[in-house]
């Protein structure tokens, strides 16, 4: 809902996301103080904020798989990795710029998932988890198993940092505003896509998939369709992450940290890309926080170490995805809904 | 004369050593409300999803204007033309009234995945233009002031009317309508009624109806099958079947019309 | 005061001797590209430039010709508040014929009497529903030789010879146009500005319709002086809301339109115009005070449901509002910003009034309370005092407003140069003379006669006072001021319009005449709020009539009540009521169209729960017919439970 007085002519002038003057204004500022940032930013925090946006874009393929298409995906941090390799393998083995190697990257992660979503063509549910469950696992055996001179088998492999036009980019700033300028394109683009076509018929394939293909959409098209775009956003998530931690090793993308990307997207709501950008934030606050809290513990309490404190933490994380679930199971993208809606009819309590 | 626009031959459906349909044939014309009845368990849930091509018929063939496609998938059915609408709430909730139906108007959009992600110009008036046409549906249907309505926040009878308008925004040659006064009140009913002899006589769709409403179906339609264990026991237009001694033992219980 | 004498306009956009036809050739050669119409549709708002909307309007002015229309002719129109019904009006206007438009939701009795009385040769029909009505008429209207319809919804089965889409009409009208092309501004030109434009049918809440003819001079005088007065822009948005058959809405949006020229918008539908009024948020709007009152009861019953601290807040604001809204200081500034940015803003926001400049309450009866309500939220509500025969004759338009009078004289258009003087007659009665005439009832000589009076001043027959300061207070009709058995004269509509303004309250009507010697009321309790006033208290109740006689309910309407007594001298205040066990309806023929109230039917229908007010018992059996819109009667019966107020005679 918008404030009164606003009457559009063409459907696009509707579709806008920004409408009125003051929405316009704010998100402007925002996106030019997501930009200065880095100058006020600590060093770690910048480094914080850049893993974050490079978390982002993967959950953001996550909720296209998941959350509009409905298709449970416990691998995604496997086509992160998937990512993450073929980017490096590009940029060690061919030395392409980062700009290409990323996306070849992401293309390639997509490629692979295909051979995952197939099988979702049949079955739902329980036995499509598991299936993608054995992207995960299947993962770091294929990279010890291929060529050394492939993926640097079971050594990992160590990246070179990015260069444009020449110039090195360099630092936390620098890959910050490199991570920040993929996720405005990626979150566009997921924002893009709910509203299309495609993204209708994602939608439709979650609310029903019985009624969907008597209303001419190709179930088995559309499926594999949600699982390639899903993980060419974990591809090039896993592309920007090869760059920032410079190093990759198999080790880094987990079973867990498919489940810690899919709590972010039941915490932030499955049913936007919203969702996954809130999702991160909270989560990643969380750690953060609880991290803070146990170094200062582990310095003043003698039994408290990182042997204690890593399940602490997870056992928290998942207290908290169970709190929301219990409380808001549509994710804090519904308590922004209503509260933007509140915000609308203020002070009315409907409109 | 009127042309034939789907035509079921002697179809059969046996599950293992159940037989659903046993021979059931039906044609319907251009612009003819064809009513399909029978008591419960009479085959007419399974020979229309024959139709619409869930199940497969173990022999028989299904002809759409003239081209045989009993062996096709529901989705290249309804890019064809055969739209349906189903018992019970099948709209999808998340969806506004006007994504509904703009969702039936998939097969005839061309913008992919791509265009999707890019939402550039030509994908942008892709959209805008059925989103005109979807609204047209939505004037016919009188949904106006629900149209950024959550479908999921509407009442039962709207749904219905929601599920008509998904299966006309397939712009379709056929229309095919499983019990959908089910679970309607009068007044609901009412306006189904009208907006159904609307659609047969200001669309031209000819329309096959499933239906329990005896009243509403002697009103409004101009053919009747009747069906029973898997048989068509008598047809033709509502006068002739309502006298039809078979019918009336087989399924009326002696003149309830 | 007896006597006060207006002032001329000053505005530049004067008549100038042009009538509405010539206004918009002339509209539509300045502005061809600017919007002069728009209309919500498939979920946009789609605009008619100037130049479009002229061109359809020719075009249905040659197919009226086709259809054998020939100025002086009249023409009916039925229809909602559509762009094609006000094309299809300025096309009988261009025609030189007159327009007579009647409501949409009228009998087929009622159209008889229009059709026949006004002799129309052709009526525009909305859709299905008014060509049903009008079908049946054809036949017996010798006159009526044509129905045009706008909507096909439906019609796909009519094969009446007489029947005819307006699309099919314009095809009519081609072969006139190639014919003489230059046939459409000659008829134009011909229509003179003080030519008869319509025929406006009153209400008539005594017997039946009578047409008051109005000419283009009469229409484009009070919209001009509206327009003088409130300072309506050129480019203002209008939402033509309030039926055309209501002379309000001929001098709004008919003639204002052309003459600012506003952007006179239309609704998708009747049900979404709160929607689309939100949407638009014109600048300029007039509603009923019966509109406003539903408005207001709207609002209120909304935050019924708004979470207690929200009340506590809201209600504050309203309170700073009330208080502080016009007062001076610095500590009342800073009061009613906050107050404004906290709630008001939003509640103006969300009723699509905070661009709202001129919104008007036309004609008397709305309560002070709910005047003050608008007051309050920041919405500048104004009174707008003047009849169907009179035109518009005063508003609140020179910074004063007081909720308890109408304003002052209007500015007239100094083209039409005779200044409007109001004179207060021996009985009481407004006299008026100046501006543009009321050019008498038709088919109605001896009507027309009475209603001017030796000296040539139209008699308005409205009791007014004429305060110090030249404002206008509306007490009754003059025929309205009742007296009571012992002598004792009150104004009875006061006192219904400050009972009607409890959100309680939908209607009252007030006993008790010569033949009384006390007054005594009826209540129509507002169903939504009494309802759910019962359901937080916790009383069952499954109907109107049961929720009707809840003691809960009655004792809140006994509260009201003495609430209001406390306003009166002890003669006039009311002694007993008691609330009826079904809601008003004009179905039954108890409220016209216009929801004023019938009272001779009301008094006839309840006559027994009257005579239980007036007598001892503490309650009464009442049956009352009702009758249904397919014809059917049925005769519902209930207790009715009679109400004494205390200290009704101290």
């Amino acid at each position: 809902m918008l404030p009164s007085g606003i009457i559009f002519k063409s459907y696009a002038a509707e579709e806008a996301f920004l409408v009125t003057r003051p929405q316009k204004l704010v998100f402007a500022l925002f996106i030019v103080a997501l930009f200065l940032f880095p100058m006020v930013g600590s060093t770690y925090l910048v480094g914080t904020v850049s893993v974050m946006m490079i978390t982002m874009i993967a959950v953001l393929g996550l909720q296209i798989t998941v959350g509009m298409a409905g298709q449970i995906n416990l691998g995604q941090s496997a086509f992160v990795g998937v990512g993450a390799y073929v980017t490096a393998a590009m940029a060690v083995n061919y030395e392409l710029p980062f700009w290409l190697a990323i996306p070849i990257g992401g293309l390639t992660a997509g490629l692979t998932s295909i051979l995952f979503g197939l099988p979702a063509a049949r079955i739902k549910g329980f036995y499509l988890a598991l299936t993608t469950v054995a992207a995960q696992v299947m993962f770091p055996l294929a990279i010890s198993r291929l060529p050394q001179s492939w993926f640097g088998g079971s050594n990992g492999m160590s990246m070179p940092s990015m260069e444009l036009f020449g110039y090195e980019i360099w630092g936390q700033t620098g890959l910050y505003l490199v991570n920040l300028c993929f996720l405005i394109v990626f979150t566009t683009l997921a924002f893009n896509l709910q509203r299309s076509r495609v993204g209708r018929a994602f939608i439709a394939i979650r609310e029903n998939d019985v009624v969907a293909p008597v209303m001419g959409i190709n179930l088995v098209k559309y499926k594999i369709l949600a699982f390639f775009i899903g993980a060419v956003f974990a591809g090039i998530s896993g592309g920007l992450y090869a760059y920032y931690v410079t190093y990759v090793t198999a080790e880094q993308f987990t079973l867990w940290l498919s489940v810690i990307y899919l709590g972010m997207l039941l915490i932030g709501g499955m049913t936007s890309p919203l969702g996954a950008i809130f999702g991160v934030i909270i989560i990643t606050f969380l750690q953060e926080t609880t991290h803070e809290i146990g170094g200062y513990l582990s310095g003043r309490i003698s039994f408290v170490d990182e042997s204690v404190l890593f399940p602490a933490t997870n056992i928290l994380l998942g207290a908290v995805i169970i709190a929301v679930l219990i409380f808001e199971p549509h994710g804090m993208v519904r308590r922004w809904r209503i509260a933007k809606a509140a915000y609308r009819i203020w002070p009315n309590p409907h409109g | 004369m009127r042309n034939t626009v789907l035509s079921a031959k002697s179809l059969r459906l046996t599950f293992g050593a159940i037989t659903a349909v046993e021979d059931i044939s039906l044609q319907v014309k251009t612009g003819q409300i064809c009513a399909l009845i029978g008591p419960n368990g009479a085959g007419k849930s399974s020979f229309l999803n024959c139709l619409s091509g869930f199940y497969s018929p173990s022999s028989g063939t299904v002809e759409f204007e003239g081209e045989d496609i009993t062996g096709l998938t529901p989705f290249r059915r309804a890019e064809m033309g055969m739209a349906r609408t189903f018992q019970g709430n099948q709209t999808y909730q998340s969806m506004t009234v006007r994504e509904n139906i703009l969702s039936g108007f998939h097969s005839q959009m061309r913008s992919g995945l791509l265009g999707g992600l890019l939402y550039w110009g030509g994908v942008q008036q892709e959209n805008a233009h059925f989103i005109n046409l979807a609204e047209e549906i939505i004037e016919f249907l009188e949904l106006e002031p629900l149209r950024n309505t959550l479908v999921g926040e509407l009442g039962y009878g709207l749904r219905k009317r929601i599920d008509l308008g998904r299966a006309l925004g397939l712009n379709p040659k056929i229309l095919i309508m499983d019990e959908p006064m089910a679970g309607m009140n009068t007044e609901e009913k009412g306006d189904l009624a009208r907006f159904i002899l609307d659609i047969r006589d200001a669309r031209n769709i000819p329309i096959i109806l499933v239906e329990h409403d005896m009243e509403v179906v002697m009103d409004i339609s101009d053919e009747v099958t009747v069906i029973d264990w898997g048989k068509v026991i008598s047809s033709g237009p509502p006068d002739k079947v309502r006298s039809d001694p078979k019918v009336i033992s087989a399924y009326l219980g002696g003149g309830v019309v | 005061m007896t006597q006060i004498t207006g002032v001329l306009g000053t505005d530049p956009r004067t008549i100038a001797g042009r009538s509405i036809p010539q206004l918009l050739l002339e509209r539509a050669s300045s502005f061809p590209d600017d919007t002069f119409l728009q209309k919500k549709h498939f979920g946009l708002w789609k605009p008619f430039t100037w130049s479009q909307t002229l061109n359809m309007i020719s075009r249905y002015t040659y197919g009226l010709t086709a259809l054998g229309v020939e100025p002086g002719d009249c023409v009916a129109l039925i229809s909602e508040n559509i762009v094609e019904g006000f094309v299809a009006e300025y096309a009988i206007l261009c025609r030189g014929a007159l327009c007579a438009a009647m409501y949409p939701d009228m009998s087929v009795s009622e159209m008889e009497h229009i059709l026949r009385d006004s002799a129309a040769r052709v009526v525009f029909a909305e859709d299905q529903e008014q060509v049903d009505k009008a079908l049946t008429l054809i036949d017996k209207v010798e006159t009526l030789e044509w129905i045009v319809y706008f909507d096909d919804r439906g019609m796909w089965g009519y094969d009446h010879p007489q029947v005819l889409s307006v699309e099919e009409m314009e095809r009519r009208g081609e072969g006139f146009h190639t014919k003489f092309p230059e046939q459409f501004e000659q008829v134009v030109g011909s229509v003179g500005l003080r030519d008869v434009a319509i025929i406006s049918y009153t209400s008539g809440t005594t017997g039946l319709p009578k047409g008051a003819r109005l000419s283009h001079e009469f229409l484009l005088d009070s919209g001009y002086r509206l327009m003088d007065a409130f300072n309506v822009k050129h480019g203002h948005e209008y939402l033509s809301y309030i039926s055309q058959a209501w002379a309000a809405e001929q001098i709004c949006g008919i003639a204002l339109g052309v003459l600012a020229p506003m952007v006179v918008s239309f609704a998708e539908k009747p049900e979404t115009v709160p929607n689309d009024l939100r949407e638009l948020a014109p600048e300029f709007l007039l509603f009923t005070p019966r509109q406003w009152e539903m408005m207001a009861s709207g609002l209120q019953a909304n935050m019924f449901d708004a979470h207690p601290l929200v009340r506590r807040l809201y209600e504050w604001a309203l309170a700073t509002g009330k208080k502080h809204r016009d007062a001076r200081g610095l500590s009342s500034k800073l009061r009613m910003a906050m107050a404004d940015l906290l709630v008001l803003a939003g509640v103006r926001d969300n009723l699509g009034l905070k661009r709202a400049n001129a919104p008007l309450s036309a004609g008397s009866g709305l309560s002070e309370e709910i005047f003050t309500y608008f007051h309050a939220i920041g919405i500048p509500l104004r009174n707008l005092y003047g009849a169907t025969e009179s035109g518009l004759v005063a508003a609140h338009w020179k910074g004063t407003f007081n909720a308890r009078t109408m304003g002052q004289l209007l500015p007239v258009d100094p083209t039409i140069g005779t200044l409007l003087v109001a004179d207060v007659s021996d009985t009481g009665e407004l006299l008026l003379s100046g501006g543009a005439r009321f050019s008498g009832y038709h088919n109605n000589p001896d009507a027309s006669a009475e209603s001017f009076n030796e000296a040539g001043q139209f008699r308005t027959g409205d009791a007014i006072r004429i305060t110090e300061d030249g404002d206008m207070i509306f007490l009754d009709r003059v025929k309205d001021l009742r007296t009571l058995a012992n002598g004792h004269v009150y104004p009875p509509q006061f006192l219904e319009n400050n009972l009607r303004s409890s959100p309680f309250i939908k209607d009252a009507v007030i006993i008790g005449d010569e033949n009384y010697d006390r007054v005594s009321v009826l209540i129509n309790i507002d169903a939504e709020i009494c309802g759910r006033f019962a359901e937080r208290n916790g009383l069952g109740f499954g109907t109107f009539a049961e929720l009707s006689q809840l003691p809960e309910v009655i004792e809140q309407i006994a509260k009201t009540i003495a609430e209001v007594n406390q306003m009166l001298d002890a003669p006039s205040r009311v002694a007993s009521f008691c609330c009826l066990p079904k809601e008003l309806d004009p179905d039954d023929a108890e409220l016209t169209r216009s929801r004023k109230l019938r009272r001779n039917v009301i008094f006839d229908r309840y006559a027994t729960a009257i005579e239980a007010l007036y007598g001892d018992d503490d309650e009464c059996d009442l049956e009352v017919v009702i009758k249904y819109q397919d014809g059917r009667e049925s005769v519902v019966r209930s207790v009715v439970t009679i109400k004494r107020m205390e200290n009704a005679d101290d």
